[in-house]
């Protein structure tokens, strides 16, 4: 039988923020909140105390020099969590400048005792704690004072069996100063919020550079700060699936494409739970194509996403998509905020994806998606592009990614990041000039562990979608852009003939 | 009338500090004055507190019945004021206990239903 103790962790309330924290925030835990000025903080102690605080275990909120509370309870009444019910209920605003405004630390700490024995609560917040820190100088030595104050702070919070909050503003970064920071040695956990700009873009990130007794997520996690709060998006992939593969299983080990003779291309179709990328120049049919797995799937009453970067939802200019998305069977997800961050695009597919009970996902395109992102996340976008598709297929999901290819006939390229990969399955498309006409082809050029078909075809766009058609068995070097007619001789020759012995030949002609 | 301002800091200095408290006080004495020309100036005296003692001096040299008018302005504009600032439900929330002690009920203002 154990006798050690059991920590209870508490649900933060705060999306997102309790995956981060490694399980929520240990019970009785005494925590800083951190960062620069209009990082969140105020909001992110104030949402969490909302979530947690009940008439039972009411929470204490301590404001000293910093913010003057009208304007705190002014602004903070904004937010969605802001239930002006539960104040002076389980939720009590109390003001220590008066005691604060003569630097007397000791005078805080009476005053904070006493509060915390009138009302036995089971959170205290104290906000902002910098001040305090600004208020005990000129009295003798101010770091002596504080360590005092933090340490006894401390030790009363936990044998009162309060979760304790400092929130305060500290602009030293990481270990240079952190050890000299007594506050920072005393804490059990430390959320540090950061703002990072890139030109004219801001991210807001969060690090859990502490948190006592748990396995939190390391490095930094973009959060979002909307009329609901906070919202942190944890990794992609941190969070454990929540659907069960079987139902996968259960719907076929393949799925259909939609256009007629691709799934015979394809050897049958596409495995169920591959990343398909379909590349290709601009125009060449990949959105018709993407539409068409999505209509495919609602023909077999299955339900699908679609995150579209580059299409105004409004003026759709795909009417089969646009009915699909407006008869529910597949969910549009149309991030316009700016400033994106690919966990957030994660957690934004997933929400829809569990929503809808979604088997199929398409990405129109990885293109207009990299521009969607942030700056500060473009530099790692292959990386990020990984955990996307494994976030994705994790989920036990099929994935259709276009990407935009400008044309290069001398070298055959599936996408511009060279995450090639990374997908399952590619379909390529190209544009060639056969009698002064542009024409479509179309290949599969890969199917992970499938057989598939090794054909280049022709293709078609009209109303109806893609219509694939036959080899252009007459003509080679397809893939140079420019094809010429087979001589009687070439055609004696092997399968494979080389692009550059063809574009020389091409050359000799042209002399 | 005293008595209402001794509950409203006594509700409000907790969670905005006796300082804010005087703030919001003389703002609304200073608002008020235009209306009750007596009561002009007064504002001008109010530090980092409310001094109750001087308001019922200046308040005990009118007829009872000015005084009752003007003393109910007062605590509307007061409340009014710290409506704009915080929104009717949260002062309406923190002032409650004040008004608990009065059968009068609270001075008319615009509370949410």
């Amino acid at each position: 039988m154990t006798t050690k103790v059991t920590i209870n962790r508490l649900a933060t309330g705060v999306p997102g923020l309790d995956e981060v924290l490694g399980g929520g925030l240990p019970e009785f835990s005494f925590n800083l909140i951190a960062g620069p000025p209009g990082c969140g903080k105020t909001t992110l102690a104030h949402q969490m105390m909302f979530a947690l605080a009940t008439p039972k275990r009411p929470a204490l909120y301590f404001t000293v020099l910093g913010e003057p509370p009208l304007k705190m309870l002014r602004y903070q009444q904004q937010f969605d969590f802001f239930d002006s019910a539960l104040v002076n209920r389980s939720i009590h605003f109390i003001n220590l400048s008066d005691d604060a405004s003569d630097g007397n630390l000791d005078q805080v700490l009476q005053r904070i005792v006493a509060e915390v024995e009138a009302h036995h609560p089971a959170l205290v917040f104290v906000d902002s704690f910098r001040s305090v820190v600004h208020a005990s100088r000129g009295l003798g030595d101010p770091h002596n004072n504080l360590q005092q104050f933090v340490q006894q702070l401390g030790m009363l919070m936990t044998s009162w069996q309060a979760t304790t909050f400092l929130v305060g503003e500290y602009f030293i970064e990481r270990d240079t100063e952190a050890e000299a920071n007594p506050v920072l040695t005393v804490a059990d956990g430390l959320i540090w919020l950061r703002q990072s700009v890139e030109r004219n873009s801001m991210v807001r990130k969060m690090e859990i550079m502490k948190m006592r007794g748990q396995p939190t997520l390391p490095g930094l996690h973009t959060f979002r700060i909307g009329s609901a709060g906070l919202e942190v998006f944890a990794p992609a992939g941190a969070a454990l699936p929540e659907r069960d593969a079987s139902n996968a299983k259960s719907l076929g080990a393949r799925l259909l494409m939609g256009v007629p003779f691709l799934d015979e291309m394809m050897g049958g179709g596409l495995p169920r739970g591959y990343s398909v990328l379909v590349a290709g120049p601009s125009g060449s049919g990949k959105s018709i194509l993407a539409s068409a797995f999505l209509a495919e799937g609602a023909r077999c009453n299955e339900t699908g996403v679609i995150a579209v970067f580059e299409q105004r939802p409004s003026r759709l200019r795909n009417g089969l998509l646009a009915a699909l998305i407006e008869s529910g069977q597949v969910g549009l997800v149309d991030s316009r905020a700016p400033d994106l961050s690919i966990d957030e695009i994660v957690q934004l597919l997933l929400n829809e994806i569990r929503r809808l009970e979604a088997s199929r996902v398409v990405i129109d395109s990885l293109s207009a998606f990299e521009l969607a992102l942030a700056p500060t996340f473009r530099e790692d976008f292959r990386e990020s592009l990984m955990r996307l598709v494994n976030a994705l297929v994790g989920e036990g999901v099929t994935v259709l990614m276009t990407s935009e290819l400008e044309d290069r006939y001398i070298d055959l390229r599936f996408s511009p990041y060279g995450t090639a990969f990374l997908t399952d399955a590619i379909i390529l498309q190209r544009y060639i000039e056969v009698g002064s006409r542009i024409r479509r082809v179309l290949a599969v050029v890969k199917v992970r562990a499938s057989a598939h078909s090794d054909e280049l075809r022709e293709f078609s766009i009209d109303d109806e979608g893609i219509h694939i058609g036959e080899m252009l068995s007459d003509q080679e070097g397809l893939l140079g852009g420019r094809p010429t007619r087979k001589q009687a001789s070439s055609r004696s020759r092997t399968a494979i003939v080389a692009d550059g012995g063809d574009e020389s030949s091409h050359h000799e002609q042209d002399l | 009338m005293v008595s209402a301002w001794q509950g409203i800091e006594a509700a409000l200095s907790p969670v905005i500090g006796q300082r804010g408290v005087a703030m919001l006080y003389k703002r609304s004495l200073y608002l008020v004055a235009p209306s009750h020309p007596w009561l002009t100036g007064m504002h001008e005296g109010v530090q980092s507190s409310i001094d109750l003692d001087a308001l019922k001096s200046v308040f005990a040299q009118q007829h009872a019945a000015i005084a009752a008018v003007a003393g109910g302005a007062f605590l509307q504009t007061f409340c009014e004021l710290l409506t704009s600032l915080i929104g009717a439900s949260l002062t309406e929330r923190l002032l409650r206990p004040v008004w608990a002690h009065f059968s009068s009920g609270p001075p008319a203002q615009d509370t949410p239903p």
